[in-house]
């Protein structure tokens, strides 16, 4: 499992990126994660101002979204 | 439903305009609960650690003596804010200081301006500010043209709105321009706060919970609830369970239309959502974070001209070195498209405030490293709308009130805007309350 971005709903505005205590994550005009660091901490979920991370096996979409 | 809560006024979302609102109403006895989604308090106006710097997550510098420092002054609530000294133009590649009177005189100058050309331009900047507010309809730049047809005049102005108004000349009304400078004077005092901007969101939420108020992080809201169109509270989640708060009054600093999504089955007024949609545009900002071993140029703040995006570069560590690691300094680039209207493209936005950046500073790519690169538009913009494009603070949903920078009062813009945003609603709570308790 791995930490997903909706690129439908991420506005780009980074606040993913201090809080990832991996460094799984850049952010330019779009969240990217890099699979093989995030390690599903979920840390990342409560600071998304649009709910545009989730939790999900599909890099493109979150779970069930 | 797991829980059940219940407060007078339930305030979603802890960004400065739901804050000012709680402080002052807790203090004038209402329970209160803020409800925040995410850990950290502030919203826009907070502060993110990384890398050792107190990076900013909208909010770089505070206006001081104006309305946000009133509120602070009258809730008793700590305003930490060291005043820096006022901004400074980049015109024709060179730094010109503004002095504190003659300012858009002495600009106009540096620009290259003759002095009849000043003159006329001044002439008609008193005449709109003392006499006669010029025609709403009519944007900035085309009513400035009737006086000048200099163009590095019209950068000048063009630096200044799309800085602090987030809008461009030839968008922006000459009238809510004029309503600016006559309401907040341009902001011409501003500084920065040692902890961080969220240590202003901290110290009003101090207030509120040492006047018996409540303020729950990691607390999504799901659902404002109302009944006959009447507010009565909202759905939640917090610590993985969903619980029903019951409130008379809901204070939402969510946006106008998360608002209006969140109470989506009380709100009939079809004619309320259509003017959300086609009123309200929200303004895109880019804002890029630069860790530097030492300042770029010998002021806190510029206003850049003449560029095709980039219109401020902040050092906010030359006035609060706390924001930085020993030795280090950061550096806040903020840009903004020339067209609000278009297509938003963030990787392309960035990319033009870099080339920017490296076209106006020479050297820049060595000296500077990138830390963070945020794009704030959509639904988590830089303004929930641009100024002169608000919507009201009542909902159609009685007891419902919008907080924030997509309800300002006109002529306001930022941090002072939303500040003002929740007084008036907070007043408006009280004044409704004295009358229905017949306190007095």
């Amino acid at each position: 499992m791995m930490v997903v971005v909706n690129p439908l709903k991420c506005t780009g505005c980074a606040f993913c990126v201090p809080v990832c205590p991996n460094r799984a994550i850049s952010s330019l005009g779009l969240a990217e994660i890099d699979k093989d660091r995030c390690v599903a901490c979920l840390e990342c979920l409560d600071f998304c101002p649009v709910t545009a991370l989730g939790r999900g096996k599909n890099r493109k979409e979150p779970h069930g979204s | 439903m797991d829980h059940r809560a219940h407060c007078d006024v339930l305030i979603l979302g802890s960004g400065m305009g739901g804050l000012a609102a709680a402080a002052l109403l807790a203090r004038d006895g209402f329970r209160v609960i803020v409800a925040e989604k995410m850990p950290r308090l502030g919203g826009r106006c907070s502060t993110m650690d990384y890398n050792g710097f107190k990076c900013i997550t909208g909010v770089v510098g505070v206006e001081t003596r104006g309305v946000v420092q009133g509120l602070f002054d009258r809730v008793g609530a700590g305003f930490d804010v060291k005043e820096a000294g006022p901004p400074h133009y980049l015109i024709n590649g060179q730094i010109c200081q503004v002095p504190s009177r003659g300012g858009m005189k002495h600009l106009m100058m540096a620009a290259g301006a003759g002095a009849m050309e000043v003159e006329t331009v001044m002439n008609a900047i008193t005449g709109a500010l003392q006499w006669r507010a010029p025609s709403s309809d009519v944007p900035l730049g085309d009513w400035l043209r009737q006086y000048t047809s200099n163009p590095r005049i019209m950068e000048i102005f063009q630096a200044l709105v799309s800085a602090v108004l987030f809008v461009n000349v030839n968008e922006l009304s000459v009238h809510t321009y004029f309503e600016f400078l006559k309401k907040l004077k341009g902001i011409q005092r501003f500084g920065y706060a040692p902890g961080g901007s969220i240590s202003l969101a901290r110290s009003l939420a101090k207030v509120v919970v040492d006047h018996g108020g409540e303020i729950w992080t990691r607390c999504r809201v799901n659902a404002i609830k109302s009944r006959n169109n009447i507010v009565r509270g909202a759905t939640v989640s917090r610590r993985g369970k969903n619980l029903s708060i019951k409130a008379p009054v809901v204070i939402s600093n969510a946006g106008p239309k998360e608002t209006a999504r969140l109470a989506e089955t009380g709100i009939r007024d079809q004619y309320y959502l259509r003017e959300l949609e086609q009123r309200m545009t929200p303004a895109r900002i880019t804002a890029l974070q630069f860790s530097m071993d030492e300042p770029l140029f010998e002021s806190n703040h510029l206003l850049v001209t003449g560029t095709q995006s980039l219109n401020s570069v902040y050092q906010p560590t030359m006035v609060c070195p706390e924001w930085a690691p020993d030795g280090a300094h950061l550096l806040v680039a903020g840009s903004a498209p020339r067209n609000s209207l278009e297509p938003f493209d963030g990787k392309r936005e960035i990319e033009q405030c870099l080339a920017d950046l490296r076209a106006v500073f020479p050297g820049f790519e060595s000296r500077a490293r990138l830390l963070l690169a945020g794009t704030f538009q959509g639904a988590w913009p830089g303004m929930h709308s641009l100024p002169g494009r608000d919507m009201d603070r009542k909902t159609p949903v009685i007891n419902l009130y919008n907080v924030g920078d997509g309800v300002k009062p006109f002529g306001y813009t930022g941090l002072p805007g939303v500040v003002a945003t929740g007084i008036d609603v907070a007043e408006e709570v009280m004044g409704r309350n004295r009358i229905l308790t017949g306190a007095p």
